[in-house]
């Protein structure tokens, strides 16, 4: 087994990602790769879901605690990913969340084979011999139909920022000051070179709105984010490119707003439908959109639908609200259509649920589901964070919902 | 694996993810050769090439071996080895090596890991190594052969030279470079053929509003440029799978490796920060010990796209007084391009504005031989050593002078330098668009003009210099090759008018040759 080697500036790093997304439950990814036309792995029954890159445990606790019947096992390159994520689940009491605390990504995973991989921000900041640990870990322990989620910042978005980051990286390596001045240390070189003129600073105006935020970051965020790793970023051909080799197949994107015509100038829908393979169809789609993240969607094995067989799974999708209660008091609404044309009804769940104002409700359960787990995540969430704990999890939407959600939602949702 | 950045798929084949069905274009590079090598090396504070025995010259990477056969023909005691992979390149090297009758200047066709791990390819100890344009090009593996091969190869004290792609001026074409490729990709036709679409696709996307545009203003200029580019240079740069600019800091990691140290660019301006950096940032540079951060520094305030770095097997001792007897050491000699009023030179950014008033003299001299920095010195009595040596690399900058190239008793690099002349001027006979004539007086080449060398070729078979029949001969030539002379970006198809611009020409390019001839040894 390789050892990640990593070298670490001085300072406290925050984890990689204290923040729980929605798009990377079971729920969310399941009807993603429905609404992108490709059979959603069956969830009904144990499965089990493998996070690498667990951050601070948010998104893996919650899968957890709303899954209590699934094995969730997590990893992280970085120790303080690993005991957050591991203090989480104890003080939730999540019996069903394995920590690989131990050095280095063991080849099996930790168990049985993985209904859901998902690999958040991990292949960024990795070393070439860590990708390939990833990839490789991929193919052998990915089930067949399964999914696997890849999510990475983009050759678009970061490319002209990347070597701003590694002088800064390189900066706080050998800084041997006070530790607590590091990230000032590192920031005031930068505003200097900045007001000198220095053109690559100046010239650029996607370096020049990074470089604004970083002056109201929190240092720790800072260090965990660009003063500890290599900021590597992907295009979706490399990620795909490997994906394949691993046998899985693009289906589409979690994030499901990148799969709406609105997410691309009008002028250019066009020559990006109509690219001659998928992969070019993604490059002109990020050169049109220029996210700064992807979150690339794979399944072990393509099992496309037809298209009324697709319509049909949709329209049995059931949708919560989230954004209010509904005229006629329910909070559940079923908003897709069956034997409307595609890709209307696709379309139309994908924008609810982007915006935030709709959730899937997992199959067979009711909205008001409550459990013990959940109550005791929540609990553990608001312990962490107090009063402004920032997602509650929902057992009826194997998901979680901005804690700040509107209070009659919540009660609906068996919340609170 | 992860392919590297725009690669989609590994590369299939021998050609590992290089473009090989388009041969490369075929430039020379007259910075690279041993004199211009030393130069860099003296104006950052190292020793000059060793010249007092035979130097051992190898390109890796040699493409068609022009800058190659250049060293080799126009230097006495230089032995040149190049290799490529590219079987296409190899041929066309060893040709232009045959027709010149170079004796001294071997071809192989290998790759970078035959040559990093078969040390019976090439010669086992060599003093320079040059890689140019091909290490930001190839993947992580051959830039990791290509470090192996200098790290067991390389002479204590020998020089290797890298040239590569910085991300802080081409890291926006890195996408665009993958777009290119995915479309080029699913065309069945040739790159070159299929290069244009893939490049009015990109154009579509940014005129349709695509957020990631505009690019940097480096990438910009590159892509406007695209559509009229040499599509043979383009395929190369922009649609091999390993394309990838690189940061200074991973070079020298590398070449710290094969512990090689790093002396400075060979760029004659690089070292004058004062000539570039606005004073807020040169104190920036000048409080940072650090010498990697300084260049990525200076990098990122430059937006540079291009590095051409030297790097030494060992730094040599050095004291100011022993740098200083480099300098005056120094010696270049002119070019025959003469300062006109306003005249500029390039610099890291942008460029200076020459005061004639102060150069024009100084050209004057070189017009009449070459000079030293005490020359220069003897001119401007309140010049330094170190004002004299920034007078000589801004004269070098701005293509008035080049370094001077020791010349061995018995050497034979006149002889030689002249039947690579006359080999390029038999290939543009036959429709090849050579503009460069090899100048055993600086080791390199002096650019010339194509009607020019058709003229000079008509000369050196026996015609009288008389420009109005020299210049009927070129038409003729031209007629035979159903080209025409082009003026002021249009072709001119009038055969008197035609005759005229040609003579116009020809005329020009024999005054200014007939003085270097005897200055740059040109036969």
């Amino acid at each position: 087994m390789q050892v990640e080697e990593e070298m670490a500036p001085p300072g406290s790093p925050a984890p990689r990602s204290a923040a729980f997304s929605r798009e990377l439950t079971p729920t969310w990814l399941s009807t993603a790769c429905l609404l992108d036309g490709h059979r959603p792995p069956d969830l009904d029954r144990w499965f089990r879901y493998v996070h690498l890159g667990c951050g601070a445990g948010a998104t893996t606790n919650v899968v957890a605690a709303v899954h209590p019947e699934a094995e969730v096992w997590a990893w992280a390159a970085r120790p303080a990913d690993l005991e957050a994520t591991r203090r989480l689940r104890d003080a939730a009491g999540l019996a069903n969340v394995a920590v690989h605390e131990r050095v280095g990504l063991p080849t099996d995973l930790g168990g049985d084979l993985a209904d859901l991989i998902v690999v958040e921000d991990v292949l960024t900041s990795a070393s070439d011999d860590l990708r390939r640990q990833v990839v490789n870990a991929i193919g052998r322990n990915l089930r067949p139909g399964g999914l696997a989620c890849v999510t990475y910042k983009t050759t678009v978005g970061w490319t002209e920022i990347a070597p701003v980051q590694r002088i800064m990286r390189h900066v706080a390596l050998r800084h041997s000051g006070d530790p607590d001045q590091l990230v000032a240390s590192v920031l005031g070189l930068l505003e200097q070179l900045r007001a000198g003129g220095a053109k690559h600073l100046t010239e650029r105006p996607a370096v020049g709105r990074w470089l604004d935020e970083l002056a109201t970051t929190d240092p720790a965020v800072i260090i965990a984010d660009y003063l500890t790793d290599d900021l590597r970023p992907m295009s979706h051909a490399q990620v795909s490119g490997a994906l394949r080799e691993a046998g899985c197949d693009y289906v589409g994107s979690a994030r499901l707003g990148d799969g709406l015509d609105s997410s691309i100038p009008p002028a250019l829908q066009e020559v990006v439908t109509t690219a001659t393979s998928p992969a070019l169809r993604e490059s002109y789609r990020d050169l049109a959109a220029r996210p700064m993240t992807r979150m690339d969607l794979f399944r072990r094995g393509p099992s496309p639908m037809s298209a009324p067989e697709r319509n049909a799974a949709i329209g049995r999708l059931r949708l919560v609200h989230l954004l209010g209660s509904d005229a006629d008091g329910s909070a559940e609404s079923v908003h897709a259509t069956d034997g409307a044309d595609p890709p209307g009804p696709a379309d139309h769940v994908r924008a609810l649920m982007d915006s935030g104002e709709a959730h899937p409700l997992v199959e067979g359960r009711e909205p008001s589901l409550a459990t013990a787990e959940a109550r005791r995540l929540n609990a553990a969430l608001e312990a962490r964070h107090g009063a402004s704990a920032p997602v509650v999890a929902v057992p009826a939407l194997g998901g979680a919902v901005p804690a700040a959600t509107d209070p009659v939602v919540l009660a609906r949702l068996g919340v609170r | 694996m992860i392919p590297a950045q725009g690669a989609s798929a590994p590369a299939a084949g021998w050609r590992d993810g290089y473009v090989v069905d388009v041969p490369y274009i075929e430039p020379i590079t007259s910075e690279l050769c041993p004199a211009w090598f030393s130069m860099a090396c003296v104006l950052n504070g190292q020793p000059p090439i060793d010249r007092s025995r035979t130097l051992v010259w190898a390109e890796l990477g040699s493409g068609s071996g022009l800058s190659a056969c250049m060293v080799a023909a126009a230097n006495d005691g230089v032995e040149v080895w190049g290799c490529d992979f590219n079987p296409a390149h190899v041929e066309r090297a060893r040709s232009l090596a045959a027709k010149a009758g170079l004796a001294h200047c071997t071809f192989d066709e290998a790759s970078f890991e035959d040559v990093a791990r078969d040390d019976r390819i090439g010669p086992t100890e060599v003093d320079v190594v040059v890689v140019h344009g091909v290490y930001s090009w190839v993947s992580s593996q051959n830039q990791q052969h290509i470090v192996e091969f200098i790290r067991r190869r390389l002479r204590p004290g020998g020089l290797a030279y890298i040239s590569y792609e910085v991300p802080t001026g081409w890291a926006s074409m890195v996408p665009i470079a993958e777009a290119m490729r995915l479309h080029t990709e699913a065309d069945p036709r040739r790159l070159d053929l299929a290069f244009p679409e893939a490049v009015d696709a990109i154009h579509g996307l940014a005129e349709g509003g695509a957020r990631y545009f505009p690019l940097g203003p480096h990438e910009s200029t590159q892509l406007a440029s695209l559509g009229h580019a040499d599509v043979r240079y383009a395929v190369h740069e922009y649609l091999g799978s390993h394309f990838r600019p690189l940061m200074f800091d991973e070079v020298a990691e590398a070449m710290a490796s094969a512990r090689c140290s790093h002396i400075g660019s060979v760029n004659a301006t690089d070292h004058l920060k004062s000539y570039w950096a606005p004073p807020a940032l040169q104190a920036i540079l000048a409080g940072t010990p650090d010498p990697q951060l300084s260049q990525m520094l200076q990098d990122l305030i430059v937006q540079r796209p291009l590095r051409r770095d030297l790097f030494r097997r060992g730094l040599a001792p050095s004291d100011a007084l022993s740098q200083e007897g480099w300098l005056r050491a120094l010696e270049v000699t002119g070019l025959g391009k003469e300062v006109r009023d306003g005249a500029t030179v390039g610099v890291a950014v942008g460029s200076v504005t020459l005061d004639a008033a102060y150069y024009r003299p100084l050209v004057d001299l070189l017009a009449g031989a070459p000079l030293r920095i005490e020359d220069l010195i003897a001119h401007r009595s309140e010049l330094t050593v170190p004002d004299a040596a920034a007078t000589m690399s801004m004269l070098v900058g701005g293509s008035y002078a080049a370094p001077v190239a020791p010349r061995l008793p018995g050497g034979s690099s006149v002889a030689s330098a002249g039947r690579l002349n006359r080999a390029f001027i038999h290939e543009n006979r036959d429709g090849a668009d050579h503009r460069s004539l090899i100048a055993p007086a600086t080791g390199s080449a002096i650019g010339s003009e194509y009607v020019e060398m058709l003229a000079l070729g008509a000369f050196w078979d026996g015609m009288e210099p008389d420009p109005a029949a020299l210049s009927q001969q070129v038409l003729q030539t031209l007629a035979a090759q159903r080209r025409q002379i082009m003026d002021d970006g249009l072709l001119v198809p009038e055969p008197v008018e035609a005759l005229t611009i040609i003579e116009r020409r020809v005329r020009g390019g024999l005054e200014r040759l007939r003085g270097l001839f005897a200055s740059l040894a040109i036969r």
